[in-house]
Order: C-alpha cells, then sequence, then structure tokens
C-alpha cells in the first residue's frame, strides 16, 4: 500500500475522528495500523497524572463562591447617590449661589428662582414646608445681622 | 471741697460738644452695569438713627439702631434694574462732635447673579 495515512490521519484514527475511508486503510494496512498504535502510547504518556489534592484545598476551589455584585452595586449607588446628595444642595444653608457665603445676592438668586417657578424643598430655609418670599426674607436677614 | 470746686469749675470751662441729626447718602457706582443687589457694611462714630431705601427699605438688623454699624442690604428682580452711580440708601444719624464714617461693599450683583464691585461713595445729605 502506497497511499499511506499522514500523521494527522494516523492520529484522527486514534482519536476516533477518522472518515471512514481513513479507517479502513488503517485495519488493512499494518504500517499505519503500528502508527496508530505508537499515537494511543504517546497519547497515554501525555495524559497528566491525577494529582492528589488535599480535601480542604478542593472545598475551597469547588466551594459555591458567594457574588458580592449585588452588594458593590449597591455600595455604588449608594454612592453616586451621596455624591449627587452633597453636590447638588446648598453646602451652606442659605448660600443659593453657592458662592461659599450667605448674603444678600443670595436672596436675590432665590427671588429669582421662585419667580421662575423653581420651588425646590432645599431652600426652604425658615422651615415652614414652603419655599416663597419669606424664605428669600431669611436670607436677607441673615444677611445683614450683626454678629 | 477746693479741689471739689476746682473740678466742678473745669468741667464747667469744657465746652459741651454739640450733637447733631445728620443724613448721609451712600452710593454705588457700578461703572455703567445693572445693579440688582447690594449690601454695604457702614461703620462710625456716630449714632444710627434711621435709615431710608428706594422703592423699598433695604434690610437692616434693627440691633445696628442706636450704635454705629449697620449692613443695609437689598435686591430687585425688576427687569431694568438701576445702574451708573446709584443712591441705594440714605442713613440718618446723631452726630457728637467730629465724626468718620466708613463704608465696605460686602457684596454686589449684575442681573443674573454675576457679582460685580461698584465703587460705595458716601455723601452728607445736601451734598453732591
Amino acid at each position: 500500500m502506497d497511499d499511506h495515512l499522514d500523521v494527522l490521519g494516523l492520529d484522527a484514527v486514534r482519536a476516533g475522528d477518522a472518515t471512514p475511508e481513513q479507517r479502513a486503510h488503517a485495519e488493512q494496512c499494518a504500517e499505519c495500523r503500528a502508527g496508530v498504535d505508537a499515537f494511543h502510547t504517546l497519547a497515554a504518556k501525555l495524559t497528566p497524572a491525577p494529582i492528589d489534592v488535599p480535601a480542604d484545598v478542593r472545598r475551597r476551589i469547588l466551594a459555591p463562591r458567594r457574588s458580592w455584585r449585588p452588594v458593590a452595586a449597591a455600595a455604588a449607588a449608594l454612592l453616586v447617590g451621596a455624591v449627587a446628595w452633597f453636590a447638588l444642595r446648598p453646602s451652606i444653608p442659605g448660600d443659593v449661589d453657592r458662592s461659599g457665603r450667605v448674603d444678600i445676592v443670595d436672596a436675590y438668586a432665590l427671588a429669582v428662582r421662585i419667580r421662575s417657578g423653581q420651588l425646590d424643598a432645599a431652600y426652604d430655609f425658615n422651615g415652614d414646608g414652603k419655599v416663597d418670599d419669606q424664605d428669600v426674607d431669611e436670607i436677607a436677614r441673615r444677611s445683614v445681622a450683626l454678629r | 471741697m477746693k479741689l471739689l470746686i476746682l473740678v466742678l469749675t473745669a468741667l464747667a470751662l469744657v465746652p459741651e460738644q454739640e450733637t447733631r441729626f445728620v443724613a448721609i447718602d451712600l452710593y454705588a457706582d457700578t461703572g455703567g452695569r445693572p445693579l440688582v443687589a447690594w449690601q454695604i457694611e457702614l461703620e462710625c462714630n456716630a449714632k444710627i438713627v434711621g435709615v431710608e431705601g428706594g422703592e423699598k427699605p433695604p434690610y437692616y438688623d434693627p440691633a445696628a439702631l442706636q450704635g454705629g454699624r449697620i449692613i443695609l442690604a437689598s435686591f430687585t428682580t425688576e427687569p431694568n434694574p438701576p445702574a451708573g452711580r446709584v443712591l441705594v440708601a440714605r442713613v440718618h444719624l446723631q452726630e457728637t462732635g467730629k465724626t468718620d464714617y466708613t463704608a465696605k461693599l460686602m457684596a454686589a450683583a449684575s442681573p443674573g447673579g454675576a457679582r460685580i464691585e461698584p465703587r460705595i461713595e458716601i455723601v452728607r445729605a445736601g451734598g453732591k
């Protein structure tokens, strides 16, 4: 037989992936059958020996891992919310224009917001549950208070 | 007894300091920019007895009356705020002797809340 199987063909026969023609050839050709046997031997030698893994290591590796994703997501959402709240709230009560101090310009800024319909509860500086001109007056009074 | 008479005589000879009621005007010169809010601190060695403003009286701490320090402030949301040299307030005082005044700008803004720094002037009412 002149048309022997090549290396890939021999290994395909060993692994059971060969075509019917390759299998038929290997059954009839002693030289190729020897080659297939040699691949069986090689494959057996390359198969890793089982490792004796200590039970506690195996348990730790195979134990179902607790997922931290929901906790991390909640923490991240909380952090973003806190940052947004700190960024948007007046840092000093009455400091509407966030200049770092409370003065008459804040009263003006709040009056303008009220006239344009921005009634954010954060501007309820006198704590009466409403945002109106009395909050503006409250800021103005704080601005001129002698300390 | 002689000493007491001497002291009383000396006190009688010291001229009594004149007390008078005056008014000073506070101006904010914005250099042409519209003025929507202002806050000024006035200090003097006279007694502050009253405050007048423009269309509405400025904000101030009533505790400032009868003292020599006051913070005045006002704002407007009217569409055409004043600009240039703006008379912002008139302060009535009781002066005794020589009186010094200092006025300090604490805050001022143009429409939109843009902070500006107008020059503050003190003018005795009736002056220029």
